[in-house]
This record gives structure tokens, sequence and C-alpha cells, in this order.
């Protein structure tokens, strides 16, 4: 199907419907403004949203955040749900190469005025000891294939046992940072040799660590159940499970090619390539995912040890003393086993988050103790120099996007266009003159990942707050970030 | 046969593609291994101080190419070389073997433009128009 084919019915002033035409076996719906939607029909995202809606045993339908955009397969920003004893399938393209990619958050007692002086140490302290840019490694040495199997068997977990954290820490991460069923034989040679230099490591991209300072609190008895005060300094750090993902994503594609004609399933993108949940190439696949997945935990821990490390050792006071703590650690590039209300009943589905966020209401069992009185801290960072924002799980997102919300701004203009548009401009310097210290290995990420190039984060966010899907708790306003 | 670089870069949203034309097949998977290594570094400054051999395997052409980028990007990962030129010996539709000259990565003279993750199938189709070949290929940054 084209763009062009595309019929698109407005169902609220946050919702639109593709509905089923052809082969596709439920519908896909999108959560948008008139405003995003307008700029969401710039590319072929809404064909990938449709296309995704072939998948064999999806339910209900085929999701897009607000934050969609083009992806490769699924769309940026997109859910889709299947259902296994119905032959549901599970594709890795709905999941991507960057398995569990995901964000942490990190609260304190500090405020700007604690750090102004030091700031710029800090910052250089954590540029030098959390490896970023392309090819980055060595965060801590190189680990043995045994390593990586306790790396890969228990996630945080294994960062916590190296004394790289708290069990504390384990509880306020989703899934406690941690997914079973990863089994590293089903994980090539290739994949652990990528791997084994590249725990704690941040890469490129649009990935990040970066200072932020609460700026604004929406709904204060959540942020201060979150922990997060006006004012107060925290960290953020977006990243995935680097060439270990990115390998093991790339080795189940080609076995995945093989496995649509095996069961003779038809697809419109090859890219969807995918196998029953309940196959031999489905269940293998689902094993070295959660090998990645366990892997991006354990190397977001050790990420968050190093940065921490770098404020005891600037600011010479204990990160117990400064009330450095996790707030929670959420993953977006992921497929997951979860109960859902599916016709009237409770059934156990298989959830792809491609770009979006599990966002568990008040009362979920998944919610940690601490926050199951208000609900699951969602984390939205903003693109480099704007905002960012933490939301709580609503009701609504059961009740319409199997418990997911959006997970970024979301590009609008490509790398290309970027780098047209900021053409002759300094954006350190820019952003150094709005208050942002900026680190960074490529003077081209920069340009690439400007404010320009993403939709406002803003508008992405009031969207899920005025669907019920999740609710605005507190925005933060960056005031140093470190890139690849 | 030496690489001629004949790539363009084709604008898409959140990733890079390029578009690769050439004379032959062959040609055509060198311009892609040219094409994907000057998206990582600048090429000019490259030089062919090391030789490698790489050969995989695959079930059709597209595969073949998805196969092939992929592994020039594992030997980039894990040790760190970046490949400026491109001999196919073999080539048919299930196999690819090559020499490929490069030399290490070195931070201080080679400044990196882009992390590839991984080589998609998104929009992938390897067409033939008269003696010419051409190929689009959707890469993960």
């Amino acid at each position: 199907m084209k763009l062009a084919e595309i019929h698109l019915n407005k169902l609220n002033d946050w919702l639109w419907e593709v509905p089923m035409t052809g082969e596709m076996r439920v519908p896909a719906r999108i959560y948008a403004s008139e405003r995003l939607m307008h700029d969401i029909q710039h590319d072929d995202s809404l064909v990938q949203a449709v296309n995704v809606a072939h998948l064999p045993g999806i339910v209900k339908y085929s999701l897009a955040m607000p934050d969609i955009h083009l992806g490769y397969g699924f769309p940026i920003g997109g859910v889709a749900a299947t259902l296994p004893e119905d032959g549901g399938v599970i594709s890795p393209g709905g999941i991507g190469y960057d398995i569990n990619c995901g964000v942490r958050l990190i609260r304190s007692d500090l405020t700007l005025d604690d750090v102004r002086e030091r700031l710029r140490d800090l910052v250089n302290q954590i540029y030098r000891d959390v490896p970023t840019g392309v090819g980055a490694s060595q965060a801590i040495p190189k680990l043995s294939r045994s390593e990586m199997e306790k790396v890969a068997s228990q996630g945080s977990g294994w960062a916590v046992s190296r004394g790289f954290g708290t069990q504390d820490d384990l509880e306020r991460t989703e899934n406690h940072g941690c997914i079973d069923g990863a089994d590293l034989s089903k994980v090539s040679d290739h994949a652990i040799k990528r791997g084994a230099e590249q725990v704690g490591t941040l890469g490129s991209g649009n990935h990040f660590l970066e200072l932020d300072v609460v700026e604004q609190v929406f709904n204060p008895e959540v942020a201060e159940a979150f922990g997060l005060r006006k004012d107060a300094l925290a960290i953020q750090v977006h990243c995935g499970s680097r060439g270990f993902g990115h390998q093991i994503c790339t080795d189940y594609i080609r076995v995945m090619q093989r496995a649509v004609e095996k069961y003779d399933i038809r697809l419109p993108d090859r890219q969807l390539c995918c196998a029953p949940v309940h196959s031999e190439e489905g269940e293998s696949y689902f094993a070295a995912m959660a090998c990645a997945a366990n892997f991006a935990w354990a190397s977001r821990q050790t990420i968050m040890h190093l940065a921490l490390k770098a404020f005891e050792r600037v600011l010479a006071r204990k990160r117990h003393e400064m009330g450095l703590r996790l707030v929670y650690d959420v993953c977006h590039n992921i497929a997951k086993f979860e109960k859902h209300l599916i016709d009237g009943r409770e059934a156990t589905i298989c959830v792809h988050r491609k770009g979006a966020t599990r966002a568990f209401p008040a009362g979920h069992r998944d919610v940690p103790e601490a926050y199951r009185r208000v609900g699951q801290p969602v984390l939205i960072p903003g693109d480099m120099g704007r905002h960012s924002f933490v939301l709580v799980g609503m009701p609504g997102a059961m009740e319409s996007t199997f418990g997911s919300s959006c997970h970024g701004a979301g590009r609008t203009l490509s790398r290309g266009a970027a780098l047209r548009e900021v053409h002759g401009r300094d954006i350190a310097r820019e952003l150094e003159q709005r208050g942002i210290i900026v680190r960074s290995k490529g003077r081209k990420t920069l340009g690439e990942e400007v404010s320009e190039a993403y939709k406002d984060v803003a508008d992405v966010v009031d969207v899920v707050h005025n669907a019920g899907i999740a609710q605005k708790v507190a925005m933060l306003r960056p005031i140093a970030v470190v890139k690849g | 046969m030496t690489t001629k670089p004949k790539y363009q870069v084709v604008e898409h949203t959140a990733d890079v593609a390029i578009k690769v034309a050439a004379d032959s097949l062959a040609e055509l998977y060198a311009c892609a291994g040219f094409g994907m290594f000057d998206l990582i570094v600048d090429l000019s400054v490259v030089k062919p101080l090391i030789e490698e051999h790489v050969s995989v395997e695959a079930g059709d052409y597209e595969e073949l190419m998805v196969n092939w980028l992929n592994e020039l990007l594992f030997l980039f990962e894990t040790r760190k070389l970046l490949f400026c030129d491109f001999d196919i010996i073999e080539l048919d539709k299930t196999h690819l073997s090559a020499v490929v000259r490069g030399e290490e990565f070195s931070p201080a003279r080679h400044e990196t433009r882009h992390d590839i993750k991984a080589v998609t199938y998104y929009g992938l189709h390897i067409e033939q128009e008269d003696d010419q070949w051409a190929a689009s290929v959707v890469f993960d940054i």
C-alpha cells in the first residue's frame, strides 16, 4: 500500500484509524494531534504501521505512538501484540537492532548552585569515564565468555554483583533488569565478540548521558513518590545493547528469512520477517533477544555507576550524601510476554515495543512496590537542548495500548536535512550560550541531533497525557550533555 | 577490479540510506562496501595497508548484500578495521568472496561520521537495467 492510498479516519482529537483493507488482519491506530499528523504524513511511517497489521496472530490494532517516524519494517513508535496460542508471531524487526535501547533516570538532592563551580569538571570526568562514540569500548576490562554468560542471564544483577549498584537499583528497574529465558547458546560467536568490550559504553547517534534540572512539577504527589523535587539535579542515561544486540538482530533476521518460507507467512515488507512464537525459530530468537536485553540493562547499570563515581570524585562526597539514586529504568525496544485483556478475557500476549515505553498504571503487580500506589514512571527524553518529561502510567494504557506510551520526541528531519539546516552554525556554542555544556566525539553528530530535527517532545507528551495513556509528572531542563 | 566510489546518500528520516549504481554486479557489491565505510569515516584519508579475505553465503542477491555488508561491519567493530578497497573475487547468487584492503581505525586521523548498527532489508532491491546494476541500502544508525 502507498501513502496516497491510505484512508485515515479521525476518531477523536488524539486518535486516528486506518480501517482494515486488503490482507490487513487488524486496523492500524495512530495517536496524534492534528498538527503531529500533518508531520507524520511527510514520510512512509503510516505505510509501515499498516504493514505491521499484516503480522499473523496480531490482536486488536497495529498501534503507533505520537512520536511515530519512519523506521524499517516497523515504524519507530510502533506497538504490536500477537497471541501465541493463535499462531502469533515474534518479529525481530519489531524490536529493532538496538535491543533494549532504553532510558534510566537518577535523582539527587543537589541543586545547580551546589555544583555550578565544578560543573565543567564534572562533565569532563563523566566524558573521560564513560566511553562514547563510534566503536566505543572498554569501559571495564574485556569480558570472558563465562562473564558474558552471566551478563546475558543476570542483566543488571550481574552489574550489582560486581559492585556497580545496589539491590534497590534492581527494584527500580523494569523487570528488575532481567528477562527470564535468556540462553547464550542461541547467540552467535560474532555477537559475543562484538559485545565483549562494550558493556558500560554509550555508543553514538542519539544516545547520550545528560545532566538535568527539574524545572517544573505538574503532579507534586507523584513527583514526591518518584523523588523528584523542583530545582534538583537529575541524570539521564539513554543507550542500548550496542554491537551485541545489533548482531543478534542481524543473525535472526537471517533466520527469519527462511522461517517465513517454512511457515508460509506472506508479508508486505521483508524486514518484517518473523516466526510463530511457539516455533524453534521463534523460541531461539526470544532466548537470544533476552540475552541482549539483559546485556543492555547490565550496561546502563554500569554506566550509572561510572557516572556516580565521577560525581563522588569531583564533588568529594559519597553518592548517598548527595541523594543520588535510581528513579527508574525503562526499555523502549523489546518484546515481552504480558497479560492483557483480549476480548474480555486475560491472555498472555507477545507485546512488541519498537520505540515505545511500557506505562503500567497504579496497582499493577509489575510496578515496583515503592511506586505501586501512583503508577510506573515513564521516561520521555527530549532532543538535545530541549526539555525531557517524566510521566506516570495511567489505566487508559491498559485499555487501549497494551500498557504502552511514547518514547521520545521522534525525528522529523533526516540527518542530511538537519546538517543542511545547521550549515555554518556552531551548535556546541549555541547550546553553551543557552547554558548547556556539550561534550561530543563527532562534530557531525551535534548537527544531526539539533533540536530542529525533532518534533517538539512537549507536543508528543501532550497527546499521551490527553489520551489518558500516561500523565505528566515533571519536566527536566538539560544543563550538560555527553554524546558519541 | 578497483572500486570506483559511485554511491549517493538518500534521505531517510531516522536512518541513512545509500544508492549505488555500477556496470557489473561485482562492482555493485564493491561500491556498496565503499559507500558504507564512507558513511563511517571519510575514506579519502584511509590507506589500503592491510588485506583481509571475506567470504559470505546467502539465499539470494539481496541477502548476499546484507550479509556482505554486515560481515564488513563486524570486522570494523571487533578489529577496528576500515576498508577502502574491495576486490570481488567470486560471486554468484549464493556466495561472495572478496579481498578487501584498508587500515586500522585511528581516532586521531579518522573523524567518525556515523555509528552504523546494522544493514537492513527495508526497500532493498537489486535491479538490472540494460548493463547497469543498482541497489538502495538502508542502514540502521
